[in-house]
């Protein structure tokens, strides 16, 4: 949580026009939401464990991307000792709705499986479902121990 | 009002108005809205809040001179609880749309201690509030703490104001949502439609159907289809995959509410009977009806108290569509199977086994029609050790063209079979057809193989309109077989020249109807244009049954998506051995056959697959081409040397 109350969502995307399309949909239905971009998965376990910066509530994961693939970073994270890292919520979105890809993200730890429409309404109602979904859950993965908050 | 430049009280009124109605975040609007109100003399800071209906509360923001504007800092919502039943006793006005109530610190402080303490903290005594009401039967709340008691209205008619701006820009985003939501349906309805028309497995479509409407419309979906008189979950989808996996489970077992058959084809939230454990309290069932019969059930889960809630006319749309496509589907695959059944019978069962002579068939039934199509193939025994292969193809497609290829078929083998020739038997089914005004053609090509001899295989090629027979020699060399004909079923005078050639052990021979040489790669290039003769060099060692399967499959690389036959023959040559020995001393027998044959500059070993058991081994071919094979317990192993 930032000093303002602000929560922070960490969106791991290659593409910009995703994330333009993510910053619309969330900044209105979320304000209370700081969202912060990375451009590719390898540098999201840094990030999680920097006390420097807020701890984001939540990871918006592309699952398709060059280099570190959202997949990997997936299985990273939840093979990590660090609960900074294990317990994040991480919410993946891709274009895919086959069974198989679905099955391994669901295997790989993921704790929401949002499809990814070309629509950009669609985009928003999916995205903003999801998040309103975890937000009312208090941002806690389901056995996780809730966040404390750093002084 | 602050001196110098601070922006004027009307300034900042029309900048929130602007903001108000402008697509962008509501989190500017909130900044200006709270920094607006600490401008105000007097003013040591700000509270807003949303409740709910039942009081809850949803939403809270503070502001302060020193900290500026926080989003639900840690226990505001907490101490702001106590306000929501404390001020119903305490005198309100009203206020333009608001109602106003002016109270001391200490006043507030007896029955909201925490939030009177908050106030005292930033220097406030006395607290002017605005209440109002918000979109979805929501109450916002505006709390002003000033360090003075007001002398005048200024802050209550700026409350007002400002509660006039939040009611405006409340009902704009709520339009907006309502909107935003209606267009969503529109949209998953457009994607659902475009899956459901492009796609006959019925069963990963309506997956895909869930997992579109999770969570962008719905917390949870499942589907269920009919099967055998009953109902199948096919899919179920939850926003957090953890409870996905709970609600599959509760679904299977039964533990829910259960499918609202009975009760009609009602779709208003109704309770879910699902267990807490997977946070679905509610749920909007459809029945997926097409022509008149039940097929399924489409339902979607929502939290209590979601406020997004898929409306009637969406979940009829969607579950009709998917009605009409699961029908569509099994309609597809039911006339699929039957066309499919109907092929089989057109060709024969089993091939003769012939001695020396390796046979295999490809079909391949193009995949998206639903009428039978003409190709035929045949193997026929003759009397004096001769025999005929022969393949066909019948113009159109459907019963008519099925039943000319069964007429075909038949009326050649039968000819064949009495010891006839292929061109007295094409000749005389071509008069059959002119004769009995059939209105069709057919193309047809046929291979009559003699006695072996010392030379080899004699072979004798007719075509009647149908690609000639190819050659594959055991080196590799591709020759298109010399004969040329008429078709049947059009002249009366029909010409044919047949064309003689021998095969040597290892030498094959590729029968085939256009479907194959007509099947396109990524590029629009036809498989029998440049690519069949180095395709079928390149596969010529290969056991005939998987160059068979390798040639119908287009070799991977092009797609067959025509009917396709194709039957293979190879001559094998003299069989040098026949025998059933233990695995360990098969390779040896076999490579000492090999050698008998004369064969120079054979390798010490062969690396035949080791093992116990006993296997059967056989050596086919001459000094030139040689085959050995190893069958067993573990298949079977072969090399040509």
């Amino acid at each position: 949580m930032t000093a303002s109350g602000e929560q922070v969502v960490l969106v791991v995307e290659d593409s910009e026009e995703d994330r333009e399309a993510i910053l619309r949909a969330l900044s209105r239905s979320h304000p209370e939401l700081v969202l912060e971009f990375l451009h590719d998965g390898h540098r999201v376990p840094d990030r999680l464990r920097d006390d420097a910066l807020p701890h984001p509530v939540l990871v918006l994961l592309d699952l398709n991307m060059p280099g570190t693939d959202g997949f990997r970073v997936l299985q990273e994270l939840r093979a990590d000792e660090d609960p900074r890292l294990r317990d994040v919520i991480v919410v993946v979105f891709t274009s895919s709705t086959t069974s198989a890809d679905i099955d391994r993200c669901s295997e790989a730890g993921a704790d929401s499986y949002v499809y990814k429409p070309v629509n950009f309404t669609l985009f928003r109602t999916v995205l903003q479902g999801a998040v309103e979904y975890w937000h009312t859950n208090g941002f806690v993965r389901p056995g996780a121990p809730p966040e404390v908050p750093v002084a | 009002m602050s001196a110098g430049d601070a922006p004027t009280w009307p300034d900042l009124l029309h900048a929130l108005w602007r903001s108000a109605f402008s697509a962008g975040s509501t989190k500017v609007f909130a900044k200006e809205l709270y920094l607006g109100l600490l401008e105000l003399p007097h003013v040591r800071g700000v509270l807003g809040a949303r409740t709910g209906p039942d009081g809850t509360v949803l939403v809270v923001r503070w502001a302060d001179h020193e900290h500026g504007v926080m989003s639900g800092p840690a226990g505001l919502a907490a101490d702001v609880a106590p306000w929501v039943t404390g001020s119903a006793d305490l005198e309100a006005r009203p206020a333009g749309q608001a109602k106003i109530t002016e109270l001391g610190v200490a006043e507030l402080a007896s029955f909201a201690p925490a939030l009177g303490e908050r106030m005292r903290e930033v220097g406030g005594t006395a607290v002017v509030a605005a209440s109002f009401r918000a979109a979805e039967g929501d109450n916002g709340l505006l709390l002003v703490a000033l360090d003075r008691t007001p002398e005048d209205e200024a802050v209550a008619r700026a409350l007002e104001q400002i509660a006039d701006v939040v009611i405006a820009a409340d009902d704009r985003i709520a339009d907006q949502a309502l909107l935003d939501n209606r267009l969503a349906a529109d949209a998953v309805l457009a994607e659902v439609s475009l899956r459901l028309a492009g796609s006959l497995d019925v069963e990963e479509t309506l997956r895909s159907v869930v997992r579109m409407a999770v969570p962008g419309l719905a917390d949870g979906a499942a589907v269920h289809v009919r099967r055998d008189g009953a109902l199948k979950q096919i899919a179920a989808a939850h926003v957090d995959v953890h409870r996905e996996r709970l609600l599959n489970d509760h679904l299977r077992q039964g533990r829910w509410a259960g499918l609202p058959v009975t009760a009609g084809d009602e779709v208003d939230p109704l309770p879910s009977g699902l267990p807490a454990d997977v946070g679905l309290e509610l749920m909007t069932s459809a029945v997926l009806r097409a022509r008149g019969r039940l097929l399924g059930v489409l339902t979607f889960f929502h939290r209590a108290g979601a406020r997004r809630v898929p409306t009637r006319e969406f979940v009829r749309d969607i579950a009709a569509r998917a009605a009409l496509a699961i029908d569509n589907a099994t309609l597809y695959s039911q006339r699929r199977a039957e066309v499919e059944e109907l092929q089989q019978h057109l060709l024969p069962s089993v091939l003769p086994a012939i001695d020396g002579v390796e046979l295999a068939t490809g079909y391949n039934v193009a995949g998206h029609l639903l009428d039978v199509g003409g190709d035929f193939y045949g193997v026929v025994r003759q009397p004096d050790d001769r025999f005929t292969a022969l393949i066909g193809d019948v113009c159109g497609r459907g019963a008519a063209a099925a039943a000319l290829t069964g007429l075909a078929r038949h009326t050649v083998e039968t000819i064949l079979e009495e010891g006839g020739g292929a061109e007295d038997a094409v000749r005389l089914l071509n008069a059959k057809l002119l004769r009995n005004r059939v209105g069709k053609f057919l193309t047809l090509a046929a291979v009559t193989f003699g006695k072996a001899g010392p030379d080899g295989l004699p072979m004798r090629s007719l075509t009647a309109g149908h690609p000639p027979p190819v050659i594959i020699r055991r080196d590799g060399a591709v020759e298109e077989t010399a004969c040329r004909g008429h078709l049947v079923g059009v002249l009366d005078q029909v010409s044919f020249t047949q064309a003689d050639d021998v095969l040597r052990p290892g030498d094959s021979v590729v029968l085939f109807t256009d479907g194959l040489v007509e099947a396109r790669d990524a590029s629009g290039a036809f498989f029998g244009d440049e690519d069949l003769e180095p395709t079928l060099a390149a596969l010529h060692d290969l056991p005939l049954s998987e160059m068979a399967a390798a040639l119908v499959a287009g070799d991977g690389r092009y797609a067959v998506d025509d009917d396709a036959a194709v039957l293979l023959i190879r001559y094998r040559g003299p069989r040098h051995l026949d025998a059933v020995l233990p695995a360990d001393q098969a390779a040896d027998a076999a490579l000492a056959a090999v050698r008998a044959l004369g064969r120079p500059g054979l390798p010490d070993r062969v690396d035949a697959p080791a093992g116990h058991e006993d296997v059967t081994v056989t050596v086919d071919g001459d000094a030139g081409w040689a085959r050995i094979e190893i069958s067993g317990g573990a298949g079977t192993w072969w090399e040509v040397l």
